[in-house]
């Protein structure tokens, strides 16, 4: 099994390698975007100058170094896009063929005939986006172009098991989140806005007391999932409000509520069985040392699985190896694959 | 001229709700769980209605497994020997595949859930510049002032338009058969640039945000795992949800969420090519 981890700096890329990584991503928000559509909406998911590179002559570099020691680094542009940016997008990823990309994580139909009419020869990876949730998804896309699936992490175990078990003909490879943002909402089908873009306000005098910031969005609330609530129970049919309290009450707690730290290192053991060769660590704006911890932690648990044939086994020490590296206990709610 | 279809995920609702002479179809099955899709038996009498009542019929199908489609292949191989050319609305590629490869009598209809739209309910107020200057003090205690920033005029197009007239999209619909698309009423208003090969339908009033594998109507004890023993609570009870950043209320029922648009600008999304609007009398799912 490989470890797949994001890099947003170049500075990232020797401390990942060293700590055990064997693939790279990252996202670019190149200035040719911004100046048209902001940073507000960006070529990938993950918004933020934090997460994502600014120019091409920093990604060339981080990518030569990264080739350096024969580590692939693919690109991000894993969200849809509408007819008047495919020139834009396209322009965007002869540039990233230039300087060395070796694939993409993508999700858009359009975008992917494109690649496929332009006979661009790289990776093509579908980002979890893409909602592959059954084998007669991962045939629609390899029909597409596709080497790649990154499966939706609301798959169940059993569930991957059976997509990946009848798409073996198919002859694609296979990827499931392992560490952080474990979301309630299915990341594909949903549909709330997701970025808060701040930008220091210049003209006026900034004190130590008083700081000035522009927002697209002054409320400041990004995702719909870290909004709060206040909550309403009715009965659908005569649409008469019920007590929250009531004993009709199901689950009134934060439901959608976003985990930062989940992780599935319990299950590696299964989802090696299962067909899983890529493992992915998640979110690209973690900070440096976080993120090389986090690939420090898998290189272990997966050196744990050489040493450890009985699961039982294994699961406990990577709970223990977890609560080393990390300085907590492992906490069941944000499994992943539980 | 604009054909009116009513949508129903639930047989007693369809059969309890006077269907008047304006509506020419019934959409009915679910976009949203896997566990709502309808029985063979259900189906059939749900047919048999529209076909009493001279209704056109349309089948609305979720985002499933591969054991989904199990179950859909069942119903599409039913709904073949009992309509001519039936009417699917897919919410997965692979449901799409499956029509393409085994039921070439079914005419796919693109659903709302593949069918990409910007659809959070305060786009609105981000477009239209309706932002509020907002202070408050950071955790180091000084006092910051956020100021409203409009956004550039292609990501207000962005918002609204998408890519179903690139001449590859398009060419690429129309070999997988897809003459129609499936589009929310969105709050910031729908900006579609149809070929002329494809209609499309707009869903009134409920326009859906997201969805969820985790249902929030399981019992405590099931509330960290997927959905597995289902009991359908989500047919009993839904959710009102309240924020002040949201200018809508929310509407959580079973794994979706929803907001309600009562704007209906008719004349404009004719001129747009929508010549189907779909009217969902309760909470789609």
């Amino acid at each position: 099994m490989k470890i797949l981890s994001p890099f947003s700096k170049k500075e990232e890329i020797l401390p990942l390698i060293q700590a055990g990584v064997d693939e790279l991503y990252c996202g670019i928000i190149p200035p040719l975007w911004f100046k048209k559509y902001s940073a507000l909406e960006i070529l990938s998911r993950r918004g933020g100058f934090e997460s994502n590179f600014s120019s091409f002559e920093d990604l060339k570099e981080a990518i030569q170094i990264a080739h350096s020691k024969k580590t692939p680094v693919f690109i991000t542009l894993n969200v849809p896009y509408i007819t008047a940016q495919y020139s834009l997008v396209m322009n965007i990823i002869n540039k990233l063929c230039r300087i060395g990309a070796d694939g993409f994580i993508v999700i858009d139909i359009g975008l992917l005939l494109l690649l496929k009419k332009y006979n661009i020869k790289k990776q093509i990876h579908i980002g979890t986006l893409g909602n592959v949730f059954n084998s007669r998804t991962v045939n629609f896309y390899k029909k597409l172009g596709a080497n790649r699936i990154v499966l939706p992490r609301d798959l169940k175990l059993s569930e991957m098991e059976n997509l990946i078990k009848k798409s073996l003909s198919l002859h694609v490879e296979f990827e499931a989140f392992i560490l952080n943002t474990l979301c309630r909402n299915v990341d594909g089908l949903c549909n709330f806005f997701h970025n808060v873009l701040l930008e220091p306000k210049n003209s006026l005098n900034s004190s130590d007391n008083l700081h000035f910031i522009y927002s697209y969005d002054t409320s400041l609330k990004g995702t719909g999932c870290e909004i709060n609530f206040s909550r309403t129970f009715f009965d659908a049919a005569t649409k008469r409000k019920l007590s929250l309290n009531s004993k009709n009450s199901y689950d009134t707690r934060d439901e959608i509520k976003k985990y930062s730290d989940a992780c599935g290192a319990c299950q590696i053991p299964k989802l090696k069985e299962i067909g899983i060769q890529y493992l992915k660590v998640v979110e690209r704006g973690r900070s440096s040392e976080e993120k090389v911890s986090f690939v420090r932690f898998l290189k272990r648990a997966l050196n744990l699985l050489e040493d450890n044939t009985r699961e039982e086994g294994y699961r406990n020490r990577v709970k223990e190896l977890y609560k080393d590296i990390f300085k907590e206990d492992c906490a069941a709610v944000t499994c992943y694959y539980a | 001229m604009v054909e009116r279809a009513v949508l129903f995920t639930n047989q007693r609702f369809l059969e309890n709700y006077n269907i008047n002479s304006r509506y020419r179809r019934v959409y009915f099955g679910n976009e949203f769980c896997q566990k709502l899709i309808p029985t063979q038996k259900t189906l059939e009498e749900v047919l048999k209605y529209t076909q009493r009542k001279n209704l056109g019929f349309t089948f609305l199908t979720p985002f499933v497994t591969d054991a989904g489609l199990g179950t859909l292949d069942k119903l599409f191989l039913f709904l073949v020997n009992n309509l001519n050319s039936p009417e699917v609305v897919i919410n997965d590629f692979g449901v799409l595949d499956l029509i393409n490869e085994k039921y070439r009598q079914i005419q796919p209809i693109l659903g709302r859930l593949v069918f990409r739209q910007k659809r959070d309910p305060r786009l609105i107020n981000i477009i239209r510049g309706n932002q509020k200057t907002k202070t408050y003090t950071s955790s180091k205690g000084y006092k910051v002032i956020v100021l409203p920033k409009s956004i550039p005029s292609a990501l207000k197009e962005a918002y609204s338009k998408s890519n179903v007239d690139f001449p590859e999209v398009k060419g690429f619909l129309l070999r997988k058969k897809i003459k129609r698309i499936e589009v929310d009423n969105l709050l910031h208003g729908v900006l579609l640039d149809l070929p002329k090969e494809i209609s499309a339908s707009i869903y009134v009033p409920f326009g859906y945000i997201t969805v969820t594998r985790y249902c929030p109507m399981l019992t405590e004890k099931q509330k960290n795992q997927r959905i597995t023993k289902c009991n359908k609570e989500c047919q009993k009870y839904f959710y009102k949800l309240r924020a002040s950043c949201m200018p809508k209320v929310i509407y959580k029922k079973g794994a979706a969420q929803f907001y309600k648009n009562d704007t209906f600008p008719v004349k404009k999304w004719e001129m747009m090519g929508i010549d189907r609007i779909v009217y969902e009398p309760e909470l789609p799912i």
